[in-house]
């Protein structure tokens, strides 16, 4: 009955070793993400969750290291125990990753089509040719208008919501099972984020790919999510499906993040921010990582971190106190957050 | 639309180029130095006409580079309409200056192209995996770049033996470290780019992230050093011929034509400007090389730097 993940990661902690000292950027993940669905990583800056797709790839930089005992696990095969060259073989082929930065995530000494084409010819068995023509046919299927054209320019001649475009066709141009998108929109314009999202969602039903959308933007997660994963000071905090995080989240964290966007149904004064900052990853508090920003806090929870566990089928919470936010979700008319 | 484009930013950096002019007098000077290289047989034939041939015409030299002796005459003998620069040690300075064009390109763009590419492989490596490689590949560099360049290259040239090409293997050996280091800084800087990480996400290999998309991306700086240095590698080439370590006895190669006038330099006691064509002619050509190349170098630098445009 219970299906296998496509990718699963386990106990991922990946840490590093700074002159300063030991940054656990990732410390202890786990998740799952199942073939055709989309699984939303939020989190602030810092929470973790763009080394946790870095860790996936396996393109860490130097400094950081992949610990011991950690497990990501993808189509049957652990990633963390290939070789270098058996890991160069899946990226690009099998996981595909796209960027934040469409300005600068393409080398602008290259032709778009050439930069596609790379990929092509590295990971299938074809002609210059053939993969000119199939560089093509892949940037008429993100949408780009005169892709016969457009093939040949270079990345300045785009705009920017052509660029992402054309990163995702770059990435697509292999038919991945996986797609890891670092913060896709989050350089656009709220219109062209809007249309590469909804592109995004035409090329995943089409392909039956997978993809991590990993933002902290609350409400891309929302339109887009299958399941959510809550990640603070690198470690899930809280994680569901997109439903039941947005309407009965039961981390005190996500719940304080859903409480920050503003909503146009309800007048708001001010809006409201979680007090403080996002601790140094150097100095986390001791007990649970969010103690020291969070509103229910017991004595507790400064001196013992909770355990991710399992609240109601599916949906896994860190916190020890959850009900007290349950409790103001049964006391508010308004439902949801606030 | 997409083809006038590169066209117009070409026709931007030409007509930067013609605005500027002291990239004219580069350039000019630069073509009429290649002229001149290619068309030295022709300028000065290289014949010797004190060997006639069965048809009484002068014999063809066998290597055009040794130059001939055309007169036992140990003293240098003043310009005059067969021999325009006059002459030295028998030999005349027009014909040593003229095939000496030649050897100057010849040292120039082997040396720098070779220490060059040496920079370019030392430094990439070097950048691009960083850590202990670095470390180590940068210690080497920092030791050939503690000993005196001239020193250096006297030292290896006499283990070697004397020869230009051994002196030219000299000057690659301790030539090499400003292009390395120059393309290392870069690359440090244009491996956080994130088209480097997209590139690796695409499964592509390191040998070609650095060929493909870091160099293109690196390039110009080095190019530009490179050619700022072809001026001076002549010079230090000439400085070893000078010291009588680099070309031998009789080579067109203006740096051992200067090696001749070492016991005429000072003219003659009361006039000190008595034989100042043997110093002059192969001087100046010299002189008008470095220069040539200092200043190509300089424009390409106001075209390909961005902070200038």
């Amino acid at each position: 009955m219970e299906k296998t993940p496509l990718l699963s990661v386990r106990n991922l902690r990946t840490y590093f070793y700074t002159e300063d000292g030991i940054v656990k950027a990732v410390d202890g993940v786990d998740f799952d993400v199942y073939e055709g669905e989309t699984l939303g990583i939020v989190g602030e800056s810092g929470s973790g969750k763009s080394v946790t797709s870095l860790s996936i790839m396996r393109l860490l930089d130097p400094k950081g290291k992949i610990e011991e005992g950690s497990e990501i696990i993808f189509n049957g095969k652990n990633l963390l125990s290939l070789s270098e060259d058996e890991m160069r073989r899946i990226r690009g082929n099998e996981i595909a990753m796209i960027f934040q930065e469409p300005m600068v995530a393409l080398n602008p000494v290259f032709t778009i089509g050439e930069q596609i084409m790379e990929a092509i010819l590295l990971h299938q068995d074809v002609d210059r040719k053939t993969a000119r023509h199939m560089a093509i046919e892949m940037l008429k299927k993100v949408g780009i208008p005169e892709p016969e054209k457009r093939v040949d320019e270079y990345p300045h001649e785009l705009s920017g919501g052509m660029r992402q475009r054309a990163m995702i066709a770059m990435a697509l141009s292999c038919r991945p099972k996986l797609l890891i998108a670092d913060e896709p929109t989050t350089a656009l314009d709220v219109t062209i984020q809007a249309q590469i999202l909804e592109l995004m969602k035409e090329l995943q039903k089409e392909y039956g790919m997978a993809i991590i959308l990993i933002t902290h933007d609350v409400g891309v997660i929302a339109e887009n999510a299958d399941r959510v994963v809550v990640m603070y000071g690198g470690k899930v905090m809280e994680s569901a499906d997109v439903y039941t995080v947005f309407k009965k989240p039961k981390h005190p964290y996500t719940w304080g993040l859903l409480n920050a966007i503003p909503r146009l149904d309800i007048e708001q004064e001010r809006l409201y921010s979680i007090p403080g900052m996002v601790p140094d990853p150097l100095h986390f508090p001791p007990g649970c990582r969010f103690s020291n920003r969070c509103e229910f806090k017991e004595n507790r929870c400064e001196i013992e971190m909770p355990d991710l566990a399992q609240v109601e089928p599916g949906h896994m919470v860190r916190c020890f106190y959850y009900k007290k936010v349950e409790n103001i979700h049964n006391s508010s008319k308004v439902g949801g957050a606030k | 639309m997409s083809e006038p484009k590169p066209r117009s930013e070409f026709r931007r950096m030409m007509r930067k180029l013609l605005r500027n002019p002291s990239a004219i007098l580069g350039f000019s000077l630069l073509a009429f130095f290649v002229l001149v290289a290619i068309f030295a047989p022709y300028i000065a034939e290289p014949v010797n006409p004190q060997m006639l041939d069965e048809n009484g015409k002068p014999m063809r030299l066998d290597n055009p580079y040794i130059m001939p002796v055309i007169t036992w005459s140990s003293e240098p003998i003043p310009p005059s309409k067969e021999h325009p620069f006059g002459m030295i040690q028998g030999r005349d300075i027009f014909y040593g200056v003229v095939w000496g064009t030649r050897t100057a390109f010849y040292i120039g763009l082997t040396v720098t192209l070779i220490s060059t590419a040496v920079g370019i492989v030392i430094g990439s490596i070097s950048g691009y995996y960083g850590g202990w490689i670095d470390e180590i590949l940068m210690r080497i560099t920092d030791v050939f770049l503690s000993i005196p360049f001239l020193l250096a290259a006297m030292v290896l040239t006499t283990i070697l033996g004397n020869g230009l090409d051994k002196v030219m293997i000299a000057m690659v050996v301790f030539g090499w470290m400003g292009a390395a280091r120059l393309i290392r800084a870069n690359i440090l800087q244009v491996k956080e780019e994130q088209f480097v990480l997209a590139a690796k996400a695409l499964g592509i290999k390191d040998f070609f992230i650095i060929l493909r998309h870091i160099l293109p991306n690196t390039i110009f700086p080095v190019l530009i050093q490179a050619s700022m240095r072809m001026g001076s590698l002549v010079i230090t080439a000439a400085g070893l011929s000078f010291l009588g370590l680099g070309a031998p006895l009789g080579y067109a190669d203006w740096g051992s034509m200067l090696n001749f006038t070492r016991n005429w330099i000072l003219g003659t006691s009361g006039s000190s400007m008595t034989y100042w064509y043997a110093v002059f002619y192969p001087g100046m050509a010299m002189v008008l090389f470095v220069l040539a190349w200092n200043l190509v170098g300089d424009a390409l630098r106001d075209v390909f730097d961005p902070r200038l445009k």
